[in-house]
């Protein structure tokens, strides 16, 4: 579906943003793109929906150069950028001007979110909140049933009850068909609906795994007594250590299922192949 | 409305799409300009008819209607100029870029706004300017208007060409440039006149026999003979020239990168 290949892009007069970054994602998968701010996860979505063009390498959608931006290529892909302006026109004017370029819009789905997330789609866009807005986007863009859906913070400037509306839309979607691509530094608002996990560092996806692989190799723990464990990597809290730890769980420690996104990101950030070698021992 | 078919080719149904859609984008500056020049237009000659500044209705007329022109080609280009306004920030690019459309129909689509429409409505507006002069002057005031001098003062289909040529140029401005198109677009052209003009100069004096006159461009002999040369001479540059813009154009746009 996007297939990535030898990445290398830069911005003029200023040093590789990509080298040689290479990325493949499937449909049926939500995937979660994180990095450090301006390690180029938004100029990796603009490459991925052809607005940028790489200088070496190429970027595929469905095996067509996205950079070529075909009308039916772009048909099957939507980008919800963190920070948008939309045309000046009525809601209502809106979904009836594009509505027609994605051919599976589905108008009641459209509905159902718009009167979820209560967005008067009567009213002249640019006179609606940016959390407005925002929500009207994202219905549009989850109403649009693109094979490809990519999403830069969607969830930056709406408040906590349309966070969780949010989530549970996407939740009871079927994303069978779809490769949803989210950017986000929001781990704890959208942690639980992603189920693969990439990350950019140093120009290049240096993790990208899926939950399932990630609960197999490592293990998030609550360390009593840290000195004398041995762990990947940890942060201090109340009465220990919260550690990423190789998946072995021992007696001594309190044992946690969950995946803590912020805990597995600050780990791969910090100790990259020092997390990655978990992944390697277990394949070989 | 349904879906529309999504082939790679140029379409004629999803081009008219793309039209509704850069009208709707468009609709309000246009109307508060048609509307503004308008009443502007017409109040001018209303004062000047009316507290005796020109005693002749006809000469009033037509000088009202060239200032119309000369509003039509200025605010023509300033529109043309910012007809991809999108482009300009990257947080609305996106939404044209990954409009699901060729490059050539979202670059026609905006040609038939900026020149098909613009142009058809300015002259509607302007012959509805003259009917009204012509009432307003007949009936009211008591200065007749002759109809026939003043849109002679017009002269449509020259100005028609003369714009269609530079709204190619400032097209390709409105892809080419990041900001501030039109001056950026009014400046390149200013540039590129006094290139020509210096070169003009150095060639006389070098070549010449000193004067302007021996470098005047004059139509083709046999353009000469038929009625109306000097327009079909304009019309057979004017035409070749505006396609090369809009090739250049759509190149321009095809690889148009966000900003």
């Amino acid at each position: 579906m996007i297939s990535i290949q030898n990445l290398t892009f830069a911005f003029k007069k200023g040093n590789p943003l990509f080298s040689g970054l290479s990325l493949q994602m499937n449909p049926g998968s939500i995937y979660g793109l994180f990095g450090l701010n301006g390690a180029g996860k938004t100029t990796l979505l603009n490459h991925i929906s052809g607005m940028l063009f790489p200088k070496v390498g190429e970027c595929l959608l469905n095996g067509q150069p996205a950079r070529d931006r075909t009308p039916k290529l772009m048909s099957e892909l939507f980008i919800v950028t963190e920070q948008f302006t939309l045309p000046a026109m009525t809601g209502n004017t809106y979904v009836a001007i594009h509505a027609p370029f994605y051919p599976r819009f589905d108008h009641s789905l459209f509905e159902k979110i718009i009167t979820e997330f209560e967005v008067d789609i009567s009213s002249s866009i640019p006179e609606l909140s940016y959390g407005q807005r925002k929500k009207f986007l994202i219905a549009f863009a989850l109403a649009s049933n693109t094979a490809v859906l990519l999403m830069d913070e969607p969830t930056n400037g709406l408040d906590i009850p349309s966070k969780s509306q949010f989530r549970r839309i996407v939740a009871s979607l079927d994303q069978s068909e779809r490769c949803t691509v989210i950017s986000t530094h929001q781990v704890r608002d959208l942690g639980s609906m992603i189920d693969q996990i990439s990350v950019i560092k140093d120009g290049a996806i240096v993790f990208d795994h899926d939950l399932e692989t990630i609960q197999k190799n490592l293990s998030f723990r609550k360390l009593k007594d840290p000195e004398n464990q041995d762990y990947i990597y940890g942060e201090e809290i109340l009465g220990g250590v919260h550690a990423l730890c190789r998946a072995k769980p021992d007696s001594d420690h309190s044992f946690s299922d969950d995946i803590d996104l912020e805990l597995l990101f600050n780990a791969i950030i910090s100790k990259t192949d020092d997390v990655n070698r978990e992944f390697k021992n277990l394949s070989q | 409305m349904n879906s529309l078919s999504m082939t790679n080719g140029f379409t004629f149904e999803r081009c008219k799409q793309v039209i509704r859609r850069t009208f709707e984008m468009n609709k309000r500056t246009y109307a508060l300009g048609f509307g503004g020049a308008f009443v502007g237009l017409y109040s001018i000659w209303l004062l000047v008819m009316l507290f005796g500044f020109s005693p002749e209705g006809s000469e009033t007329s037509a000088m009202i209607l060239g200032v119309g022109i000369l509003v039509y080609h200025v605010a023509g280009y300033v529109l043309t100029a910012t007809i991809f306004s999108e482009l300009q920030s990257p947080d609305s690019a996106s939404q044209l870029l990954t409009l699901p459309a060729t490059s050539g129909e979202k670059l026609f689509s905006s040609w038939v706004i900026t020149f098909v429409l613009y142009t058809f409505v300015s002259f509607f507006v302007l012959t509805v300017l003259l009917l009204l002069m012509f009432v307003t002057g007949d009936f009211f005031i008591g200065q007749s208007v002759n109809l026939a001098d003043s849109a002679a003062a017009t002269d449509p289909l020259q100005n028609t060409l003369s714009y269609m040529l530079f709204n190619s140029v400032f097209m390709l401005g409105a892809v080419y440039f990041r900001g501030n198109n039109f001056l950026k677009t009014a400046f390149s052209i200013l540039l590129f006149f006094l290139f020509l003009g210096i070169q003009g100069i150095i060639l006389i004096n070098l070549f010449g026999s000193g004067t302007m006159q021996s470098f005047t461009i004059r139509p083709p002999i046999f353009l000469q003979n038929l009625e109306h040369a000097a327009l079909w001479f304009q019309a057979i540059y004017t035409l070749p020239l505006t396609a090369l813009f809009l090739v250049f154009s759509y190149f321009r746009l095809k690889n148009r990168q966000v900003v």
